[in-house]
């Protein structure tokens, strides 16, 4: 493990190479590394924004690249939506919107896909410019006109129930639905799941209610990227989505206070059999309109955002305990909060020690372990100078920009994006890391083989609750 | 040697523009529109070492994809070794003389790239995207590994790499509920000593007894200019690339001849009926497997278009019957498996709870009888068709996975641009031949391998066919072993090569 062991070892094989293959050894000094010249100039997708007559907004980017445009729907009509005793139905009317609508059965909109080569759902596609207005004719008309036929409705609904149970035999589904629960209580709506008894009471009526209510225009963004012009783009639109009444209900997303934090605690769900534990580690986070998005995103990208980060640099690369661990910010629709949450999958009998890792990783974080300036402009760079990685198909870009508009987030996002990392210094990171990380306000989630692991987590000496698979205490 | 053909845009516009015409004109009958396919720009250029670099141009994007193929992979493991081609790619990110173990993964994303590698049966590849001014910072990392690594390869790092595959096997194999079902079916599939019948990921045993040396003998046979392939898409000068790769690469000496194995093709004689026990899992499920035919088959086509025919959407053959009109399932797939030197066929079944997988089997059997019986109409194989045509143009959208495309085409056929060729057999398969291949190969001699949550072995299909439960002893409930141990209608056999999982 020491570094003189491998100094050691490296300076043998060095020797036993040259003596086999010196040709190797040539005139490139390969010991010199290149210095790369400037980048290339790149321009940020530029964002025109028009509005159809009943109101829905659609930005459109040209990219006259490839004859190919992608459109993506963003509708406000999530679970958040649905009621508590129905939870489920906000993806059941998602799934059913494919079932058919008032004109076409749903094998008739199977042929129709298949006519062009191009599955079109209601949330979007991505196809060849001859095919644009039939896809949209297509696309519109599953999401301003579908049947909800009753029998598809049951076969979707049964179907639901039993991919309920196949995700529940999934380590990861798991501790994600107990990392929920325990750190938002059993009540709260990002704790909700659909079960036998919310699924079941499913109506057509409850469908055609939640669609009439939210999937209207005030509802409804549109993303337009590709080969065209905001004038063609907009004039499309109007002739599928502009006939789409008005009614309904605007969205809202005030939720209820995640429930106070607690001193740190490990839940544990005993999964017989399983040779690794599925491990969760996280907190609350602020609303995605915080002014401290651009430091808390390039703090996690030194801390756990990416595989050259410290979380797996420690776990995996300095002990071998998992093949991967990595951390992120779920953000929501403000008012909503966000999510830290950190997850890896850990050997079983080194459960313990990979938390105690993790913590002095938070720990480290927040001051005790100086962010280097070479991890500065790790983070830093990384963000920026990989920008045009992330928009360099019209796909990419259409879902990059239905974020930001699901988000509530101007699409000018990142006009500024580069300038405002680039300003960021190591104390930015670690006053964020120490604002909202807290090792002894934590929530860890262990979804493991209960007899391999719990000795060791019982003597890490945190407070230990053995829950079941919604999260609640067991009594034991 | 080098070849320029057209720019890639002007290539997808032509192909884009033939295929939407040829759309537009099919209106209610479902003709075969004449589809143009696209040509990739390529400048291929041979290093004096063997080396073939395949460039390929496009700047509507500052970024680069920058991919190497070692022509190399589980195929080419020796017996007692399954895992190590994996194994030791993992190596290849653990430093050479120039770059510190866990170096290579922080620059590249310092640099605002991505970067990974993959290994299967037939090839390993290592890849970068990068944004287009760090071109020879990925050539100079690329070839400090392929002439340096020993230099910097150890104990420590072996042991430290084998224990992070171990976990990489557990997360996929060994965690998930039926995780070993895929093996289990190559090992059922394949003889002993086809290289197809032994997992990429390896067994744990395997994994334990891998050695330094093995890691260097393995990199001096497989690892040399002469078995690599690399492929550089996107903003690029092709000229000053070419003088890069020159001096990076120009200097590593060619490797030596490797002796490649022979894969001679398979059948399988009757059904293998297996049966295989979880106790993570709740609810079973079910598949069919029968050994096809390799890359260099002609039938390899007609076997996709079969796999389309069944499961492509809600109208195709298996959808329909089992997820819509018996809504026996809650989903189902099919698809022809293609390696370099052999395939597979395998159909897939999700259950609903309560289904019987017996009932699921015939009604598979009896959709499979059809598509044999005929006729296979021109409607259904068409709409295959033109989803492939699309998905085509679409699938070149990015640079890395334009690089991919060129790779395997010149590391498999000899040729970076047979895509083209491959898309026009495929838009050549008629209904005959769909129901020829159906014929030949999805026969009797199959694997069919049933999963049921631990102790629940009265639902496998057809019970009273004589079975082997392959379950790994680690997996199986007390109740169960002690069933098949007993031996009514079970035929417990010692024959599996799964592993236990090390604990």
């Amino acid at each position: 493990m020491t570094r003189m062991t491998r100094t050691a070892l490296f300076a043998c094989a060095a020797a036993a190479l040259l003596a086999v293959q010196p040709a190797r050894a040539q005139t490139l000094d390969r010991s010199q590394r290149p210095v790369a010249p400037p980048a290339a100039p790149f321009r940020l997708p530029a964002v025109e924004m028009r509005t159809l007559r009943n109101g829905i907004p659609v930005a459109v980017i040209q990219n006259h690249t490839l004859p190919i445009v992608a459109v993506r729907a963003v509708i406000d009509a999530g679970p958040l939506l649905e009621p508590a005793d129905r939870a489920g139905l906000a993806n059941l009317v998602n799934g059913m919107l494919a079932e058919g609508t008032t004109t076409r059965t749903a094998d008739q909109l199977a042929q129709a896909f298949a006519d062009i080569g191009t599955q079109v759902t209601p949330s979007g596609f991505t196809t060849i410019d001859q095919n644009l207005d039939r896809a949209l004719e297509l696309m519109g008309d599953m999401l301003m006109h579908p049947a909800f036929p009753d029998p598809a409705l049951a076969r979707n609904k049964a179907n639901t129930l039993a991919n309920l149970r196949r995700l529940r035999e999934q380590p990861g589904f798991l501790a994600d639905r107990v990392f929920n629960s325990v750190l938002f209580g059993p009540d709260h709506p990002y704790a909700r799941v659909a079960t036998e008894q919310t699924v079941g009471a499913v109506t057509r009526a409850d469908l055609v209610s939640f669609h009439s209510d939210w999937f209207r225009p005030q509802n409804v963004k549109l993303v337009v990227v590709g080969d065209i012009t905001p004038a063609d783009a907009a004039a499309r639109l109007e002739r599928v989505f502009g006939a789409w009444p008005a009614g309904g209900k605007t969205a809202r997303y005030e939720v209820p206070a995640a429930r106070p934090s607690a001193p740190t605690t490990i839940y544990l769900l005993d999964r017989p059999n399983s040779p690794q534990s599925t491990v969760r580690v996280g907190q609350v986070g602020p609303p995605r309109d915080t002014p401290d998005y651009y430091a808390l995103e390039t703090m996690n990208t030194v801390f756990g955002g990416l595989s050259g980060a410290r979380l797996n640099s420690n776990l995996r690369e300095a002990h071998a305990y998992t093949y991967g661990a990595g951390s992120g910010l779920v953000w929501r629709r403000p008012p909503q909060v966000s999510t830290f949450r950190g997850q890896s999958d850990i050997v079983a009998a080194k459960t313990d020690s990979a938390i105690i890792e993790w913590l002095r990783e938070v720990r480290g974080i927040r001051g005790e372990r100086a962010i280097t300036d070479t991890e500065l402009s790790f983070a830093r760079n990384n963000r920026t100078a990989g920008l045009p990685l992330r928009f360099e198909t019209v796909t990419q870009v259409a879902f990059a920009i239905a974020d930001l508009l699901q988000n509530g987030i101007p699409t000018n996002f990142y006009d500024t994006y580069a300038q405002r990392i680039g300003a960021l210094g190591a104390a930015d990171l670690a006053g964020v890391a120490t604002k909202y990380l807290d090792p002894q306000r934590s929530v860890i989630v262990v979804v493991g083989d209960r007899k391999v692991v719990e000795p060791g987590l019982r003597a890490l000496g945190m407070p230990l609750v053995i829950v079941d698979e919604n999260g609640n205490p067991v009594a034991s | 040697m080098m070849r320029t053909v057209w720019s890639a845009r002007r290539a997808l516009l032509a192909a884009a523009l033939l295929y939407g015409g040829a759309a537009q004109a099919q209106g209610g009958a479902r003709s075969s529109p004449t589809v143009s396919v696209p040509t990739l720009p390529l400048v291929r250029h041979t290093l004096s070492n063997g080396m073939t670099a395949l460039l390929s141009e496009d700047h509507s994007a500052p970024v680069i994809a920058v991919s190497i193929w070692y022509h190399v992979g589980s195929k080419n493991e020796k017996p007692g070794r399954t895992g190590f081609a994996h194994l030791f790619e993992h190596m290849m990110f653990e430093g050479s003389q120039n770059v510190q173990s866990g170096e290579h993964r922080r620059l590249i994303q310092s640099l605002g790239g991505v970067f990974n590698g993959t290994t299967n049966e037939d090839r390993t590849n290592y890849f970068e995207v990068l944004p287009s001014n760090q071109l020879e910072t990925a050539l100079w990392m690329e070839s400090d590994r392929m002439a340096t690594l020993l230099t910097r390869v150890n104990q420590e790092r072996l042991d430290a790499e084998r224990e992070i595959v171990k976990n990489e096997r557990r997360l996929r194999v060994d965690n998930q509920p039926f995780g070993v079902s895929d093996e289990l079916v190559s090992a059922a599939l394949f003889p002993a000593t086809n290289p197809y019948s032994w997992p990429v990921i390896g067994s744990m045993t395997d994994l334990s007894a891998a050695s330094l040396e093995d890691v260097q003998q393995f990199f001096r046979t497989y690892y040399s200019p002469s078995n690599a392939t690399i492929v550089i898409t996107g903003d690029i000068d092709p000229a000053r690339t070419r003088q890069l790769l020159e001096r990076y690469f120009g200097p590593i000496p060619r490797g030596p001849a490797i002796e490649r194995p022979r894969v001679a093709p398979v059948t399988l004689p009757a059904e293998k009926r297996l049966a295989l026990e979880d106790s993570r899992a709740r609810l079973p499920q079910i598949t069919f497997s029968w050994p096809t035919v390799g890359r260099h088959h002609a039938d390899r086509f007609a076997l996709e278009a079969v796999g389309n025919l069944l499961s492509l959407d809600r109208t195709s053959r298996l959808d329909k019957v089992l997820v819509y009109d018996r809504q026996l399932a809650t989903s189902v797939y099919a698809f022809n498996n293609t390696s370099e030197d052999g395939g597979y066929f395998q159909i897939g079944v999700t259950p609903r709870p309560n289904a019987s997988l017996t009932e699921i089997e015939q009604v598979v059997d009896s959709v499979l009888a059809a598509v044999k019986a005929g006729p296979v109409s021109a409607d259904e194989v068409q709409r295959v068709k033109n989803y492939v045509t699309v998905g085509t143009i679409r699938g070149l959208e990015s640079r890395f996975a334009r690089a991919e495309a060129l790779a395997e085409g010149y590391v498999f056929d000899g040729d970076a641009l047979s895509y083209r060729a491959d898309i026009a057999r495929q838009q050549a398969v008629t209904p005959a031949e769909v129901q020829r291949v159906a014929r030949q190969y999805l026969g009797a001699g199959r694997v069919v391998l049933s999963m049921v949550p631990a102790g629940q072995l009265g639902q496998v299909s057809k019970p009273n066919l004589p079975y082997t439960n392959v379950t790994p002893a680690a997996a199986a409930a007390p109740a169960a072993a002690a069933r098949a141990a007993t031996g009514t209608t079970v035929t417990t056999t010692t024959t599996t090569t799964t592993p236990r999982p090390n604990r």
